[in-house]
């Protein structure tokens, strides 16, 4: 081997190893980005479900103690502290921001529990009440939807933590300083959102608006919820 | 909300997945959204207004059958100008991992993409190989659907992540109200069992129903079996002439005359042998009001409700196909019964509710992004 073909064989590995790393960043950059958008609507799709519940506490349809169980879960929801983004590096040391997501979590699996009780065969009295439908209608789909967004959160989630914890991807400090995400892991009350395509099928309040009520929207009431604030 | 469906299989030639993506396409139009339909196709085939063809389709066995396919530079450019042209707010792939359209779509889409999962039978092989190509496109996939729980577990495990469970739709009211013909319509000494799907498949199981006919005859001598799909019957013509005799070969139906099928029989039986993921065409016979007795697969025992709804027997087991079928031949009130249960069941599978469901997965897509 002369002195020329060694340097151009470098030359070479450099240039794949180059490529290799810019492909990977790339891919990592597009799975933290899912992560966030991921993450900002589950967001969303929870304090969408925490003011149908709050609708749904305060409608008349359920005895007034259950009534007020449920008032009691979907304001804790609603005014639980949001932690930073997933992928945020502060404030505070990552410990804090675990038990923030966790005590989130927490609150949104009281929050599950409450509307499963509520939403039991036999607990709404829709005698007289023309608009029963519509208001657990709305309920059992702002349901299904977290359990779709959170899936789909955890999926981008896990994805993005199996390409972290790669040696190359760790050694080259690709993820730079976002933290590493994790799992949204919460009671959904996933059986209660399926129920909603079962016989009898409640009427989806708005099919192909994504309009949240005036004064819920994520942006009005959490200013810390999305990424990028 | 601009929504773009791919299809990879010709969308000429009848099959699942280009039935679910064309009704899809006409639930979402119906419902005020613009939809565009990317699939191979014939030149000069009568498509739908919704649908773009993306070039002939080359048959190619894959995954057990022979499929309709599209690849190459030139369908790849023709995917890339529907994808910029359309300006979506949502691309909905299906069966993302089929070397097509969709597999295509996914390598060039910038807008968030839904992809739908068909298949319980990923060929593990294949994809162990293909896999470490595939998967930073398979990143891109925002939210996984599975049709069903099946399919669901086929995903988790070979391409890991999660996916959640939207059922095929049918469009019940169709097969509850169609026509029953008098041709096709059985009477107590000459009932009449029905089968769909494509004869050249053995795993549709058409030769389980053939072993088990000399045993319906024996009991039922009458017995007629009415088998409709494409493909050469070979399984048919290895018959005895007397026993072949009860079977008549309809050919490809059109939907009206499927529904007409499935209305007018007093059984419809599912023999396959493996490897379905859902079994839609179980959920058209139960919406039609006709008793089911299917093998004892996951996704169909799934869709009988363990067996309330409809009759299970062992797969690939002629005599328990037989035994199945006289049961329910025998007691016309348990039959009557137990197609009522189907029909109440089918509901859940009914087009306004996965539509709905289908919305909803595409708007928590695109709260994220605007968020």
């Amino acid at each position: 081997m002369t002195p020329l073909l060694w340097t151009l064989l470098l030359l070479l590995v450099c240039c794949l190893l180059a490529w290799y790393l810019t492909a990977t960043a790339a891919r990592l950059d597009r799975l933290h980005h899912r992560v966030e958008t991921s993450r900002a609507s589950l967001d969303a799709e929870l304090a969408r479900r925490a003011s149908a519940a709050v609708e749904l506490a305060t409608s008349g349809l359920l005895d007034p103690a259950t009534a007020l169980l449920l008032a009691d879960a979907a304001t804790a929801s609603l005014d639980a502290p949001r932690g930073p983004g997933p992928l945020d590096p502060g404030p505070g040391t990552r410990e804090e921001q675990e038990r923030c997501d966790e005590e989130r979590w927490w609150v949104e699996t009281a929050l599950s529990q409450a509307l499963t009780a509520a939403l039991a065969p036999g607990m709404v009295d829709a005698r007289g009440r023309p608009d029963a439908a519509d208001v657990v209608g709305r309920a059992r789909g702002a349901v299904r939807r977290v359990e779709l967004a959170r899936r789909f959160h955890n999926d981008a989630v896990m994805q993005a933590r199996r390409l972290r914890a790669k040696r190359l991807v760790r050694w080259a400090h690709l993820a730079g300083h976002a933290r590493l995400p994790r799992t949204a892991d919460f009671d959904d009350a996933a059986a209660l959102g399926r129920r909603d395509t079962a016989p009898d099928p409640a009427p989806d309040p708005a099919p192909g608006s994504t309009v949240v009520p005036p004064g819920t929207s994520p942006s009005d009431r959490h200013p810390d919820a999305g990424p990028g604030s | 909300m601009r929504v773009g469906l791919v299809c990879p299989y010709s969308f000429d030639v009848p099959g699942g997945v280009q039935a679910h993506v064309r009704d899809l396409a006409a639930h979402l139009g119906a419902a005020g959204h613009h939809v565009s339909v990317l699939a191979p196709a014939e030149d000069g085939a009568e498509l739908p207004p919704f649908v773009v063809s993306a070039g002939r389709a080359v048959p190619v066995p894959y995954n057990g059958s022979v499929s309709r396919l599209r690849f190459g530079p030139v369908a790849a450019a023709r995917v890339a100008r529907w994808l910029d042209d359309g300006g979506f707010d949502v691309c909905h792939l299906h069966e993302p991992l089929a070397p097509s359209t969709s597999l295509l779509a996914l390598w060039a889409a910038t807008c968030p993409v839904v992809a739908t999962f068909h298949t319980a039978n990923l060929r593990s092989r294949a994809m162990q190989a293909a896999y470490p190509l595939l998967r930073p496109s398979l990143e891109k996939i925002a939210a996984r659907i599975a049709v069903s729980e099946d399919a669901r577990r086929t995903v988790v495990e070979h391409i890991g992540g999660d996916a959640v469970v939207v059922p095929n739709g049918v469009d019940t009211r169709r097969f509850a109200t169609a026509a029953p013909r008098p041709e096709w319509t059985g009477t107590p000494g000459a009932p009449v069992l029905a089968l769909l799907g494509r004869l050249d498949e053995p795993r549709k199981g058409l030769h389980v129903l053939c072993a088990a006919l000399p045993r319906l005859r024996a009991a039922v001598p009458g017995v007629r079996v009415l088998v409709a799909g494409h493909g050469a019957a070979e399984p048919v013509r290895a018959l005895a002439p007397a026993d072949a005799a009860a079977v008549e070969l309809l050919g490809p139906l059109d939907e009206p005359a499927k529904a007409a099928l499935l209305r007018s029989a007093d059984v419809y039986v599912a023999p396959h042998t493996g490897a379905e993921s859902f079994g839609i065409v179980l959920v058209e016979a139960m919406s039609a009001g006709t008793a089911v007795a299917a093998s004892d697969l996951g996704a169909f025992r799934r869709v009988l409700g363990d067996g309330e709804h409809g009759r299970l027997f062992t797969p690939g087991d002629p005599a328990a196909l037989a035994g199945a079928v006289l049961e329910l031949l025998a007691d016309p009130a348990a039959r009557a019964g137990l197609a009522r249960a189907g029909q109440l069941a089918a509901r859940t599978y009914d087009w306004a509710a996965v539509a709905t469901d289908v919305l909803r997965v595409y708007e928590t897509v695109t709260a994220g992004r605007r968020a």
